[in-house]
């Protein structure tokens, strides 16, 4: 059952095609890991599916709907969450605070202008459980500035997945962070629902193959191949566009 | 140590704030008719930066252009005593925040699809069609503005506007209202989302907030708040003029909002501190702009000095723990530069 698909999408910028005719599809439960070397397109496709850009020909597909023409806050609205690559938090608010915004957005007192924010217990309440869930509960109540970058990175995917989602894009969750690290945030993510679909990049092949279900290669704005980690492993594929084999052969 | 240490920052404030307070009750009791109308400028001031400092310090909008909504409250308040019969000021009141409200909205939507630079040059743009528009329409008096306005009742109270006390304090409750309506705000869900937006506009976006969307509605409010100033500014003086609309008005409320720092007390102490500060230099010096000028250079350079925060604190190391109390009296009335590092804790 595919939650989120790209449909041929196509992005260029002045003149330069960034990613060409890719068609991905995210099922339910699914954990697709986009893999290729820096300048694959990537992130792209990644703001082209959470609506940061709109892609030059194709569509976008959420849960059956055609939400290519539809801006990032309405996307989410309808269920996709994301992380940034490089952390993108609210760095003048606490941890709490941080939680307490992306929580509130699913509530109706979410523009209640009179009301002291403070008091909206049902939001507070959430927030609590999650800052707990994510271990940030040491630093619930300090500003998201003075934080280190591995405390930052995990309170990123907790915002991300404060809402019910149907899909998550991780765009490079682990960025400077060692494998080990990387894997302790994917595990937050993977426990979050089975019918949740998951699309992330990130560098470290090895790590891509254990956590995956699916593999698909971009290399130069295409998708070259798809499969199961097991499949793309043995094809020796990874060698080639990492190492350029090919060429060399 | 542990009794000293209750004497916290949010603590100072507060006493801070009290003073200020009974202080600015107590003017019409201290000073002659002619003082008490000189800090009703500097009320009429303060709230017009009051409006300034929320889109600057909440949104991260840098407005020069709230001199339009100035002076179309201005006008309003006007238009409402000579063509309109209308002859109670806080239906006048509801009028002009009902009119600013209606003019300032597409210039919201204008204006909160940009930042910055953009966002600067466009607020002072239309304060500037504005401006233009109150010197050409016969309607609205032309160069000479609107004159014989009177200051209407204030049923059901039984005021007398017309006396200078009472003015004062129907000053001070506007500057109030509109102080504490920023500050429900400010504190509210709808506060956090757009100190979200002001911190990280696509995080916001990427949770399912629409950015736009609050920041009209945060221009809106801010356009009504300085809609109410130019009220009581039409009022007091009874007459509006197109030097209300000019774009001076518009920069030294911004002025006065980057001196006063990032707590609201800020800009409403400096408002009124430099209209007084400003009348005491014209009376003894014809060259009180120069004198002005300087000022304002240094209290600039001194801005990023100013943290009574960290003097405090490295005066109780250093005493190891000299009780803040002392230096609380030292910051009433309220600190009128505060560093922008302190922004999370205003709100």
């Amino acid at each position: 059952m595919t939650v989120l698909a790209l449909e041929n999408v196509s992005k260029s910028v002045g003149g330069l095609d960034i990613n060409r005719d890719v068609t991905i599809e995210v099922g339910r439960g699914e954990r697709r890991a986009l893999v290729g070397p820096n300048g694959a397109g990537k992130t792209t496709l990644m703001n082209l599916a959470a609506g940061l850009t709109r892609p030059t020909s194709g569509r976008v597909v959420l849960d059956g709907h055609d939400v290519t023409r539809l801006p990032a806050h309405r996307r989410a609205r309808r269920g996709i969450a994301r992380t940034f690559q490089i952390t993108n938090l609210l760095p003048s608010m606490t941890v709490r605070e941080n939680v307490a915004v992306a929580v509130q957005a699913g509530e109706r007192s979410r523009c209640n202008p009179v009301v002291p924010w403070r008091r909206l217990r049902t939001v507070w309440s959430r927030v609590d459980e999650l800052v707990e869930r994510g271990r940030l509960t040491d630093v619930a109540g300090q500003p998201v500035s003075t934080l280190p970058y591995g405390v930052q990175r995990r309170l990123e995917i907790v915002v991300a997945c404060a809402r019910p989602a149907k899909v998550i894009l991780l765009d490079e969750p682990g960025a400077g962070l060692t494998s080990d690290e990387t894997e302790d945030l994917l595990d937050f993510v993977f426990t979050l629902g089975d019918d949740v679909g998951i699309l992330f990049v990130d560098h470290d092949i090895d790590l891509v193959l254990r956590a995956a279900t699916e593999v698909t290669v971009l290399h130069l704005g295409a998708v070259l191949t798809s499969g199961t980690p097991q499949n793309i492993a043995t094809s020796g594929i990874l060698d080639e566009i990492y190492l350029g084999r090919a060429a060399h052969a | 140590m542990s009794v000293r240490r209750a004497m916290t920052v949010p603590r100072v404030r507060r006493v801070a704030v009290v003073l200020g307070l009974v202080a600015l009750v107590a003017v019409p009791h201290v000073g002659d008719a002619f003082q008490v109308t000189l800090v009703v400028r500097g009320l009429v001031w303060a709230t017009l930066a009051a409006s300034v400092w929320f889109l600057l310090r909440i949104c991260d909008l840098p407005s020069l252009g709230h001199a339009a909504f100035f002076g179309i409250g201005a006008y309003t308040a006007g238009l409402a005593v000579t063509r309109w019969q209308v002859d109670n000021v806080f239906a006048a009141l509801g009028l002009a925040i009902v009119v600013t409200a209606v003019l300032s909205l597409p210039i919201a939507v204008i204006a909160g699809r940009l930042r910055n630079m953009q966002f600067i040059l466009v607020t002072l743009a239309f304060a500037e069609m504005t401006r233009s528009l109150a010197t050409r329409w016969a309607e609205l008096g032309g160069t000479d503005g609107l004159v014989g306005v009177i200051r209407p009742g204030a049923w059901p109270f039984g005021l007398d506007l017309s006396d200078a006390t009472t003015y004062y304090y129907f000053a001070l409750a506007v500057l109030l209202a509109g102080v504490a309506l920023l500050v429900v705000v400010v504190r509210s869900p709808f506060g956090a989302v757009l100190r979200g937006i002001r911190d990280s506009e696509q995080r916001v976006a990427a949770l399912g907030y629409n950015p736009l969307v609050y920041r009209v509605a945060a221009f809106v409010l801010s356009a009504v708040v300085a809609g109410s100033a130019g009220v009581v500014h039409t009022y007091l003086n009874r007459f509006a003029n197109p030097t209300d609309v000019a774009p001076l008005v518009s920069a030294r409320a911004l002025l006065i909002v980057v001196l006063g720092g990032a707590a609201i007390a800020g800009p409403v102490t400096v408002a009124i501190l430099l209209t007084i500060i400003e009348d005491a230099l014209s009376s003894h010096t014809d060259r009180w702009l120069g004198v002005l000028g300087a000022l304002y250079v240094v209290v600039a350079l001194a801005n990023g000095a100013w943290n009574p925060a960290a003097w405090r604190r490295a005066l109780v190391r250093r005493r190891g723990g000299a009780t803040p109390a002392t230096h609380a009296a030292d910051d009433a009335p309220p600190p009128p530069a505060r560093r922008a590092a302190t922004l999370e804790r205003t709100t």
